[in-house]
């Protein structure tokens, strides 16, 4: 018996620590006319068709992204592009993370919001707008 | 030679064939001057069988009856031994608690969060500040995700290069 809690303690710990933050910065566009949408990134394919409804954009690129491990009590700083940064500073909480976070664009903070994430439940953030179309950073929790 | 069947006497001979009934009348007439006092028990017990024979009521289940009298007086099954395993039920119920437990926490841990990613979307967002007076941040909740939704930002200089 104090084999398997010990087993699984020794999961747990790994889980936490297999843990990591990842951050994009997203263009959302509609096709020119005539021509089809783009098939979404993997990254954001499960979540293509409520992004449609809620931005009303067809297809999502993302121009860029970073990953950082996951560390309580540490913040993390992180920088899917040369002009969106953000600072996430996560607590584990259950099964997910109790998560403080800064949005900002260039040296302005944008935002800043305290949110409890799931994994792969990721957090949208409706950006500036571009001629290109609407920039959407997101933030998420994944193994 | 030593004969172990006892053997009967002139007399008992006698005496069993005349309660058997297998004595001439002759001879019978001659047994009963001679043993009056069996004639007599001999009388009395052919009227007792006789009253019996008319007074007892008939036996319409006889098989049934014999059927349960046998039953009862056949001698009782002896008891079974109880016998001790190795891995008596509760040990085994023990035992298979113990595996699905450990299935489950294996499930959970490396299987369970790939499989929530379409299904167990988990995302509360609990406080919004917008960081600059100019802008307002708000939560939207709509089509299954949660946007913080901002408004005020001005758009981005048509030579603004995205990278």
């Amino acid at each position: 018996m104090k084999h398997l809690a010990a087993i699984f303690l020794f999961l747990a710990a790994t889980a936490i620590a297999d843990d990591k933050v990842w951050s994009a910065v997203v263009l959302a566009s509609n096709p020119a006319k005539g021509t089809a949408p783009k098939a979404p990134p993997a990254e954001l394919a499960p979540f293509a068709a409520r992004l449609n409804k809620v931005f009303g954009y067809q297809q999502f690129e993302i121009l860029g992204s970073a990953t950082k491990a996951m560390d309580d009590q540490k913040e993390r700083w992180l920088v899917p592009s040369q002009n969106f940064w953000v600072g996430a500073l996560a607590r584990r909480e259950g099964a997910g993370y109790l998560l403080n976070l800064e949005f900002y664009h260039d040296k302005r903070r944008i935002v800043e919001t305290e949110a409890k994430l799931g994994l792969d439940s990721p957090l949208f953030v409706r950006g500036p707008m571009h001629e290109r179309g609407q920039l959407i950073v997101v933030f998420e929790v994944r193994k | 030679m030593n004969n172990s069947e006892p053997t009967l006497t002139k007399l008992e001979e006698t005496l069993t064939a005349y309660l058997d009934g297998k004595l001439s009348p002759a001879e019978a007439a001659v047994f009963e001057a001679a043993h009056p006092e069996v004639a007599a028990e001999r009388r009395q017990h052919e009227q007792l069988r006789a009253a019996l024979a008319k007074e007892a009521p008939a036996l319409s289940h006889g098989d049934f009856f014999n059927h349960q009298i046998l039953r009862e007086i056949s001698p009782a099954p002896a008891p079974l031994a109880v016998k001790r395993t190795a891995f008596p039920l509760w040990r085994l119920a023990v035992g298979a608690a113990a595996c699905l437990l450990a299935a489950a926490g294996i499930f959970f841990t490396f299987v369970g969060p790939q499989k929530s990613r379409n299904s167990d979307y988990f995302a509360q967002v609990l406080s919004v500040k917008a960081g600059d007076p100019d802008i307002t941040a708000q939560l939207v909740e709509a089509g299954g995700v949660a946007v913080v939704w901002i408004d005020g930002l001005d758009a981005l200089p048509t030579n603004y290069v995205l990278e």
